[in-house]
C-alpha cells in the first residue's frame, strides 16, 4: 500500500442525527474513488462502515469505524460515527482525532436536536466544519427551509458553495458556485456531466457567487486587498481564504448531494483534497499539562490511542493517530501513562473490518494495531525522548444510571470482569460496586446504550443479566433526643450471653458542646469505616 | 448505625452517649454488649422523632420553549421545586431540585415528551427530609423485605 507523506493525508469525521445518511455517505466515497466495487446499503447490512452484528440487527451505527479513501493524490481516512447521543463517547473521541468534520444535514428536517448536540462537540475541539445537506433526492426535501435553519444556526459563517437547481424525485443537477459550473448527474449517480449554468440561473448564481468571493476575501488581508483591487479572486485564491476561513471557524462551506444516489460526493472529496487542512496545518495538540506536543514529520514519535474495540476472535484493537514523527512495524515505543514498553507488531489501515497491513504510518496519518498489553484509550504511546503526554479526552458524565445483576448468580463475578473489558472500549460506561447500596451500578449515556450493552453482554459474552432500579441512598437522622436501655439475656443451657446497656441519642451537628454529666479520664477519637466516629 | 431501623440506610447527624451498664460475671462478652447496644439504639431512635433524609439533585433541563408546559408539568409531578427558568437562545433552560428517587428513567421520559428535542443534567445537591408519607410507605417497605428474608 502507497505511503502518503503529511501533506496528503486528510481526516474526516463524518457527523450528524441519526438517519442522516452518514454510513451511506461513506459507503459512497470509498466507491467513488474505487476502493469498492459495489455499494452496499444499510437496509441490506452490507456497508463497510456498520459490520458488527448488532448494527445490522438495529439498522445504525453504534461503534464509529474508521475506513480510508484515495481521491487523486490523497488519502482521505474517513471515520463514521454513530448519530444517536447514546454512543456520543464514540462520536467525541473521533472529532478529537479528525482534521476536518463532515456534518450532515438532513434535508428533509433541516437543524436537529441531534445536529446541535454533535456541533456543540466540533465546536468546542474547533475543528473545521463542511455542512452536506444530504437525501436531497427524497420527496420530502427541503433546500430552502434547512438552509434557513441552518443560517439560523450558524449565522452568516455558513457558507453557500452549491445549491441544487431542482430537488426530490428529480434532483440531479447542482450549481457549484466555486466553479460556476453546473453538475449534473446521470441517473444512477456517479461522474457528473459539466455543463454551463443556464440562463434562468445566471442571475441568481452570479449573485451567491459574488457572496461566496466576498466570504473567502474576509479571512486574509492579502486577500482583501486583492479582491478591493481586482474586484474578483480566481479559484485558487478563493480556497486560500475559505481555509483560513475554515480554520478560524469562521467559514463553515455547505454541500448537496444525495448519498443514496451517488451524487455530489465527488465534488466534495475534491474540496476536502484542496481545501480541507491536513493535520500539521492545524493547530499542534495540546498536552496533558497545557503545552504544545512535538508535531513535526522529523520529531521523536508520539502516538495517541483514541479507541480501543475487543474483538471477540482478535482480542484488544488500538485505534490511533501518528501526532508526531512515523511509526513503523516492529518499533518499540514507551506508554506515558503506565510506564511500560509496548511492541507495535502489526500496522493497519482499517476499512471497516478488513484490515490493511502497513509497513509504516507518518504524522498525521491515523491507524491500528493489535494486542498492545497496558495500552487503553486516551493513553500516549511515545519515544523515550518524548516528555509530554496528548491531553486526554473529556468524556461527559453518566445520564442513565442503574443497578445490574447476573440472571445467575455464579456470574456476578464474570459480569464484573467483562463489564471492565466494556469500559476499556468505551468509556461512557461506568461501572462501580456501591457498598452502600449493595449494587453494581451501571452507568451510562442513555436507554439505547444500555440496550447495548446488554446485548454485548449476552451474544459477545453469553452473560444473561436484568437491570434493575438502583436502591436509593436514603439517610436515617432524628429530630429529638431520647433513651432507652436493652438487657440481653441468654442464659439457657451453652455459653450464656449477658448484657445491659443504657444508652441517650440527641440530634448532632458539627461544633455541638461537649456532653456534660460524664466522668471522662481519657478522651480518644476513632474514625469508623461507613463515616462515624468513635470517641471515648 | 450503618444499617439505620427505619429503611436500612445510613444513620447520620446522631450522637449516642452510653452512660450506664450491668454486666454478669460469668456470661457478659462482646457479642452480649454489641446486641444490647444495638437494641437499645434501635428503641432509642424510634422514640427521638426519626426523620429520612433523600438526596436531592439539581437539575437542568435545556427544552425548546414550545414544550417548557409538558415538561414543567412532569418536573412537578416528580416531587420538584422549580427554582428558576432563564432563556438561551430557541431553548429555555429550566433549574429545579428533584429528588433522586423521582429521577429514574428520567432520560427516557423526557426523551418521549419532547420527541428528543431537550437534554439535561443533573448534579447532587443535599440531603432533605422525605414527605412524612413518603417515609412511611419506604418503611412499610423495608420492614416487608426484612420480613421475607427472615421469614
Amino acid at each position: 500500500m502507497k505511503v502518503f507523506d503529511a501533506k496528503h493525508i486528510k481526516n474526516i469525521v463524518l457527523l450528524g442525527a441519526a438517519k442522516s445518511g452518514k454510513t451511506t455517505l461513506a459507503e459512497t466515497m470509498l466507491y467513488e474513488a474505487g476502493l469498492i466495487n459495489r455499494r452496499g446499503t444499510v437496509e441490506n447490512q452490507n456497508t463497510v462502515s456498520d459490520y458488527h452484528e448488532v448494527e445490522h440487527e438495529r439498522g445504525n451505527s453504534v461503534y464509529a469505524t474508521t475506513m480510508h479513501t484515495e481521491w487523486r493524490d490523497y488519502k482521505i481516512n474517513i471515520i463514521d460515527t454513530p448519530g444517536l447521543d447514546d454512543f456520543i463517547g464514540e462520536i467525541i473521541s473521533s472529532i478529537r482525532v479528525a482534521d476536518t468534520c463532515v456534518l450532515l444535514i438532513n434535508a428533509q428536517h433541516g437543524i436537529e436536536v441531534g445536529t446541535e448536540l454533535i456541533w456543540n462537540y466540533a465546536d468546542r475541539y474547533q475543528k473545521p466544519v463542511i455542512l452536506a445537506i444530504n437525501q436531497l433526492d427524497h420527496p420530502k426535501s427541503n433546500f430552502d427551509a434547512t438552509l434557513d435553519s441552518i443560517k439560523n444556526r450558524f449565522g452568516s459563517a455558513a457558507t453557500l458553495m452549491q445549491y441544487p437547481v431542482n430537488q426530490g424525485d428529480n434532483f440531479n443537477s447542482i450549481i457549484d458556485l466555486l466553479k460556476m459550473t453546473m453538475y449534473k448527474f446521470p441517473p444512477n449517480g456517479g461522474k457528473p456531466e459539466k455543463l454551463p449554468i443556464p440562463d434562468d440561473q445566471k442571475e441568481k448564481a452570479e449573485a451567491l457567487h459574488n457572496e461566496l468571493v466576498e466570504k473567502a476575501a474576509e479571512n486574509d488581508e492579502t486577500l482583501m486587498e486583492l479582491y478591493f483591487e481586482k474586484g474578483s479572486l480566481d479559484e485558487d485564491e478563493m480556497r486560500q481564504g475559505l481555509k483560513i476561513g475554515m480554520m478560524n471557524h469562521e467559514v463553515f462551506p455547505i454541500f448537496c448531494m444525495s448519498a443514496k444516489n451517488n451524487m455530489g460526493s465527488g465534488r466534495m472529496m475534491g474540496f476536502i483534497d484542496n481545501v480541507a487542512p491536513t493535520s500539521v496545518e492545524m493547530k499542534p495538540e495540546p498536552s496533558e499539562n497545557g503545552e504544545v506536543m512535538p508535531h513535526g514529520a522529523n520529531d521523536p514519535t508520539s502516538l495517541f490511542i483514541f479507541k480501543t474495540l475487543v474483538e471477540p476472535n482478535l482480542g484488544k484493537m488500538s485505534f490511533f493517530k501518528v501526532i508526531s514523527g512515523s511509526i513503523e512495524v516492529g518499533t518499540e515505543l514507551v506508554n506515558h501513562q503506565t510506564g511500560q514498553s509496548e511492541r507495535l507488531n502489526q500496522l493497519f489501515i482499517m476499512d471497516g473490518k478488513n484490515r490493511n497491513p502497513v509497513e509504516k504510518l507518518v504524522v498525521g496519518d491515523i491507524g491500528a494495531t493489535l494486542k498492545l498489553k497496558s495500552t487503553e484509550t486516551n493513553h500516549t504511546l511515545k519515544d523515550k525522548s518524548v516528555s509530554l503526554a496528548v491531553k486526554p479526552i473529556q468524556f461527559p458524565g453518566p445520564r442513565i444510571r442503574t443497578a445490574i445483576v447476573a440472571e445467575n448468580k455464579q456470574d456476578d463475578e464474570k459480569l464484573g470482569e467483562v463489564l471492565k473489558k466494556i469500559h476499556q472500549e468505551d468509556p461512557t460506561v461506568e461501572v462501580d460496586y456501591s457498598r452502600e447500596l449493595k449494587q453494581l451500578i451501571l452507568s451510562c449515556q442513555g436507554e439505547l446504550h444500555l440496550a447495548m450493552v446488554k446485548w454485548a453482554l449476552e451474544n459477545t459474552y453469553g452473560l444473561h443479566i436484568d437491570f434493575v432500579t438502583p436502591r436509593i441512598p436514603y439517610r436515617e437522622t432524628i429530630r429529638r433526643a431520647a433513651e432507652a436501655s436493652y438487657r440481653h439475656k441468654k442464659q439457657s443451657g451453652g455459653a450464656g450471653q449477658f448484657g445491659e446497656v443504657y444508652l441517650k441519642i440527641e440530634p448532632f451537628h458539627e461544633g455541638m458542646d461537649e456532653p456534660t454529666g460524664f466522668n471522662i479520664r481519657n478522651k480518644d477519637e476513632t474514625d469508623l469505616p461507613w463515616g462515624g466516629k468513635l470517641v471515648f | 448505625m450503618e444499617e439505620g431501623p427505619l429503611t436500612g440506610s445510613y444513620v447520620r447527624d446522631v450522637r449516642v452517649m452510653v452512660y450506664d451498664g450491668k454486666m454478669h460475671p460469668v456470661d457478659s462478652n462482646d457479642i452480649s454488649f454489641k446486641i444490647a447496644g444495638m437494641m437499645a439504639f434501635k428503641q432509642a431512635f424510634t422514640r427521638a422523632d426519626p426523620q429520612l433524609l433523600e438526596p436531592i439533585y439539581d437539575l437542568e433541563v435545556v427544552v425548546p420553549e414550545e414544550l417548557m408546559g409538558e415538561v414543567m408539568t412532569d418536573l412537578q409531578a416528580r416531587r420538584s421545586i422549580i427554582q428558576g427558568m432563564e432563556a438561551r437562545g430557541a431553548y429555555q433552560v429550566i433549574k429545579a431540585k428533584t429528588p433522586l428517587a423521582e429521577l429514574d428513567r428520567y432520560t427516557t421520559t423526557l426523551r418521549s415528551i419532547t420527541q428528543g428535542r431537550a437534554n439535561f443534567s443533573t448534579s447532587f445537591a443535599e440531603y432533605a427530609p422525605v414527605p412524612y408519607d413518603v417515609q412511611q410507605k419506604l418503611m412499610a417497605d423495608y420492614n416487608e423485605q426484612v420480613e421475607e428474608v427472615h421469614g
